[in-house]
């Protein structure tokens, strides 16, 4: 993944495919939170409340795997830009511009913890640290999971033609405690680290744009402005 | 080192009860509904109001009433009766009366398990509460007709739930529960839809519940059958053994699928704290 | 045949002395089974809550007590016809879970006869246009889902329903709750074939697919596979002249056609997330829907443009409406009303928008053949589109009047199809036979549409995609 310069000082650091996938996936996944929870705690106020905005328990349902089928759709339109990218742009998916996780991330982890510590200098992260690729593979396998427990759950008698009666309870377990892992993440931790956190604040623009400054490279990712940065002549200010 | 399944099931189940409190927050849980006490007081608005509130006193308890008139042989209440005002009426009550109007639902209580628990005298494990005759469900008084199927879905959850609170506790936290009782949507699945009405039956056999299940999912089948709606050990019996198996396997996933959770979100929350407060230590170092 | 008896129901009468109107003896219809006690005049007369899983079994208990019995029969014309349900066939049905009041509502009633046969639609949605066309709207739902084969033409409601008689006018029975195998049964072929007397055409015809849309309401389905041939054919011609559109410099940029994409689409989604996006509105706004660039051109050709465009627009405007109300509210008033062709509001506007198409075609083709005005340069792709849409819009005219023949509307209805009526009263005064034909006019009617939207990206009509885009593109770029 190449990273152009768009405009002075501006490099391209999510494509336009990759900023409409995050959208959606990100609509998708917080319309799926509130109502997925909505029905599982149908009791609750709060719920009743979106139950009704929405047309009750079917219109819940009915959207909720709307969400999903857009969602899940988001995916898959990302598995197969991968394959384009691969086979055709003759691009590569593993190495450190990647979102590829290697040895050198694990070190990161422990390096940045060591940091948060005051225990050493802050890692020097490349295109993509170890907590974005970690979002990133987050959602990219837990959609999976997600996906065909969803499954099992929308069309039981089908599943059932096969597999024991019992699964359909242990693909609602699945389901509901990746939710609530995913939830309490996605939802919490995701925000604070990615907009929140002060080196941010008040909010990382670039999955939006798709665009990141000169500035924020040097500042957030020294390895990557290591191995793209101009030409003594053309550094500009 | 190694627990053992008890053990582990346990920890599951308390992990499940948890959460099920959570959900509960105040429902299912008392004994008795409210207005079942059998008070002398009969509060007139609501028996007005209710299904049975044009008939007269005497249309139901005749002996009370002929008891009442001059030169009765017997009397109300009778002083000779050794469990003189010590009867429980609710269950002293002679119920072959309601059949004068319910024909065909008091013969097919008779054809169900709570006659036949009835008979035998046994006693429910949960509640230790002797198997229901009428007035054990049916405020006879109070209750008011003409219900909707939510309102009676609803009912059945506290009424049927008063004495298989296991039940209906899983119940609430099953999806059927969640539409139907919760969010009141009137073509889920209530009490009586599964276990049919008065001719309570409970369901053990895949075979038999196949055929129920296929009232709302037309594909089904004694596999699909066996998904656990009532993820309770409660009553189960020695020939429960498939149910109780499923159940293990479905305690020890969500035991562990919980401490995944906990440990998941867990570190990241930590993690993300301790993250911040280092950078807000170094902004404020910098200025 | 029935056993009467007279019950004098002591029992009752003793405890209900209460209710004087109760108090007497009554008649009963048989007297209760061995010992089973005495029954009461609320046994049968009391509703239950059919909203009860029990109130659902008492209704049951009531009617088919009579209704399983040998006996259970009336006399037609001399002929005894059976009322007797099959509970092979019930039992065995998802229906057994419902009461029967709950479908044959008026039947507890006195005389004991059903006037509106049993409701399907107070729990059924109406099949949307992906199942059937429209005009099955006048057909009962027993029609086709009931096991009996023979139906009839109502004339006085013009509702096609189940026949009481078979072919031979004899009675027959209809009680036994056997549904049709939509599958196997050939349940179509009880009104599509010739000479047939409900007023249907003998061709079973395909449902719309999704490129009836921009003029009919339909489904987003390929439907049938020509259908789907024009839509590929289509998709292929939109493709590959956006890929002829990309061989030039997009965006300033040169090179690969991934670049061009890539870049082109970062100026799209810069443009669209920025202030200039509410410039983009009013270039959509303006230039695409009220062709302001036309207007200052030309005042007479953006009438004629806009006869043909416009109506097209509203057309479609009003089939996606009808769509999006009954995929919402499948059993609503609304959705039903929209869906019926011959319901007035829906006869006007379709008819009205169909003649200023037709109107704007005719202007357009005189200006072009006839007046020769200086501007105009009368290309052989531009009259191959006049042509096309010209002939759609004729055939879909004389479709819907062959239609109104065939089906029988009343005249006070098919009146406001306001072009189409006329024409078909011409049609009917031809004594052709209609039936017959129908089949062929919806097909050529079809056909002419799928080669109009097959044609739409290759001919001059692509510019109705090429406009607007250039018009923003150009905007974008200023």
């Amino acid at each position: 993944m190449s990273e152009r310069e768009l405009e002075k000082g501006q490099v391209e650091r999510f494509s336009v495919l990759n900023r409409l996938l995050h959208v959606l996936v990100m609509v998708g996944f917080l319309g799926l939170g509130i109502t997925g929870f909505s029905l599982f705690f149908g009791g609750a106020w709060w719920a009743r409340a979106i139950a009704w905005c929405l047309g009750g328990a079917a219109g819940l349902a009915w959207t909720h795997r709307f969400l999903a089928v857009m969602t899940y759709a988001a995916v898959m339109a990302h598995l197969i830009w991968l394959l384009y990218y691969k086979l055709v742009l003759k691009g590569r998916l593993t190495g450190p511009g990647t979102m590829f996780p290697g040895w050198t991330d694990v070190k990161n982890v422990f390096a940045h913890l060591g940091w948060a510590l005051d225990k050493g200098p802050m890692p020097r992260f490349d295109r993509f640290t170890w907590w974005e690729k970690m979002d990133y593979w987050a959602v990219l396998l837990g959609m999976h999971t997600m996906g065909i427990t969803g499954l099992v759950l929308w069309f039981p008698e089908w599943f059932t033609q096969w597999l024991p009666g019992y699964f359909i309870n242990l693909a609602l377990l699945l389901h509901l405690f990746e939710a609530i892992i995913a939830v309490a993440i996605k939802f919490v931790v995701h925000p604070i680290v990615a907009h929140l956190r002060p080196e941010v604040w008040p909010a990382d623009t670039s999955i939006f744009t798709g665009r990141m400054s000169h500035q924020r490279i040097q500042q957030g990712h020294p390895a990557l402005w290591e191995r793209i940065k101009p030409g003594e002549g053309e550094a500009g200010s | 080192m190694a627990l053992s399944t008890k053990h582990r099931c346990r920890a599951a189940g308390i992990i499940l009860a948890l959460l099920a409190a959570l959900v509960l927050a105040g429902g299912a849980g008392a004994s008795v509904p409210p207005g079942m006490e059998s008070s002398w007081y009969l509060d007139l608005g609501r028996y007005q109001a209710g299904a049975h509130g044009k008939l007269a006193c005497a249309e139901c308890h005749a002996k009370q009433e002929l008891a009442l008139k001059p030169g009765s042989k017997t009397a109300h209440p009778d002083t000779k009766d050794p469990k003189y005002l010590m009867t429980p009426a609710l269950r002293g009550y002679d119920y072959a009366q309601c059949q004068r109007c319910h024909k065909s639902a008091y013969a097919r209580y008779h054809l169900g398990k709570h006659a036949e628990a009835l008979k035998k005298g046994t006693k429910t494990k949960q509640t230790g509460s002797l198997s229901p005759v009428c007035g054990d469900c049916h405020q006879v008084h109070y209750d008011p007709a003409r219900l909707d199927r939510v309102e009676l879905g609803r009912r059945q959850t506290l009424v049927c739930g008063a004495c298989h609170p296991a039940q209906a506790a899983t119940y609430l936290t099953d999806y059927h529960g969640q539409a139907g009782d919760k969010l009141g949507w009137d073509k889920a699945a209530f009490c009586s839809d599964c276990h049919g009405a008065h001719e309570v039956k409970s369901l053990k056999s895949p075979e038999l519940t196949a055929g129920v299940c296929w009232r709302c999912h037309p594909g089904s089948n004694p596999r699909f059958a066996a998904y656990v709606v009532h993820p309770t050990l409660v009553d189960l019996t020695k020939e429960d053994a498939a149910k109780r198996r499923s159940l293990y396997l479905i305690y020890t996933v969500s035991a562990i699928l919980g401490v995944l959770a906990v440990c998941v979100v867990g570190f990241f929350y930590g993690h993300t704290f301790l993250w911040m407060l280092r950078e807000i230590q170094h902004k404020l170092r910098k200025h | 045949m029935k056993k009467l008896a007279l019950i004098p129901i002591l029992a009752a009468a003793l405890i209900l002395a209460a209710l004087p109107a109760l108090a007497a003896p009554v008649v009963a219809m048989d007297p209760a089974p061995d010992g089973q006690p005495a029954r009461n005049c609320l046994d049968c007369h009391h509703l239950p809550n059919l909203a009860s899983n029990e109130g659902v079994v008492a209704n049951q208990q009531l009617c088919l007590e009579c209704h399983l019995k040998e006996s259970c029969s009336r006399e037609v014309k001399g002929t005894k016809v059976p009322l007797v349900v099959n509970m092979d066939l019930f039992a065995t049905s998802r229906h057994r879970w419902v009461a029967c009041l709950q479908c044959h509502g008026d039947v507890a009633t006195s005389p004991h006869k059903s006037k509106v046969g049993a409701q399907c639609l107070s729990c059924h949605p109406i099949h949307g246009e992906a199942e059937v066309h429209s005009p099955h709207l006048s057909v009962d739902c027993a029609a086709c889902h009931h096991k009996s084969p023979f139906v009839e033409l109502d004339k006085k409601t013009g509702q096609v329903k189940l026949a009481h008689v078979n072919l031979e006018g004899k009675p027959i029975p209809l009680t036994e709750h056997g549904p049709t195998d939509l599958k196997q049964d050939q349940h179509c072929l009880r009104c599509h074939v010739t000479d047939n007397k409900v007023g249907a055409p003998e061709m079973v015809l395909p449902a719309k697919g999704m490129i009836c849309f921009p003029c009919h309401t339909a489904s987003f389905s390929i439907g049938s596979w020509w259908f789907g041939l024009a839509l590929l054919i289509f998709l292929i011609g939109v493709v590959s002249g956006g890929l002829f559109y990309m061989r030039g410099r997009v965006a300033g940029v040169e090179g690969s056609l991934h670049d061009k994409v890539s870049r082109g689409s970062d100026q799209l989604w810069k443009a669209v997330f920025s202030r200039q996006s509410w410039e983009l509105v009013k270039v959509l706004w303006f230039d695409v829907l009220w062709q302001r660039r036309v207007l200052k051109q030309s005042v007479r050709r953006w009438f004629f443009h806009s006869l043909i465009y416009l109506s097209i627009l509203a057309r479609m405007g009003l089939a996606l409406f009808t769509w999006l109300v009954y995929e919402l509210w499948p059993s609503s008033d609304l959705a039903m009303a929209l869906m019926n062709k011959n319901q007035g509001f829906v006869a006007v506007t379709n008819d009205l928008l169909g003649l200023l198409i037709l109107v704007g075609v005719v202007l357009a083709a005189l200006q072009r053949w006839v007046f020769k005005g200086e501007q105009v340069v009368a290309e052989w792709q531009d009259n191959l589109a006049l042509i096309i849409l010209g002939l759609m819009i004729v055939l879909g005219f004389v479709a819907e009047g062959a239609r109104l023949v065939v089906s029988q509307v009343p005249h006070g209805v098919a009146v406001y199809s306001f072009v189409a009526y006329p024409l078909s009263r011409l049609l009917a005064a031809t004594g052709i036979d209609w039936p017959a034909v129908y089949g062929w006019l919806w097909y050529a009617h079809g056909l002419v549409a799928a080669l109009f939207v097959a044609y739409l990206p290759f001919g001059k009509m692509r510019h109705m995609f090429t406009a607007p885009l250039s018009l923003i593109i150009n905007r974008r770029l200023q």
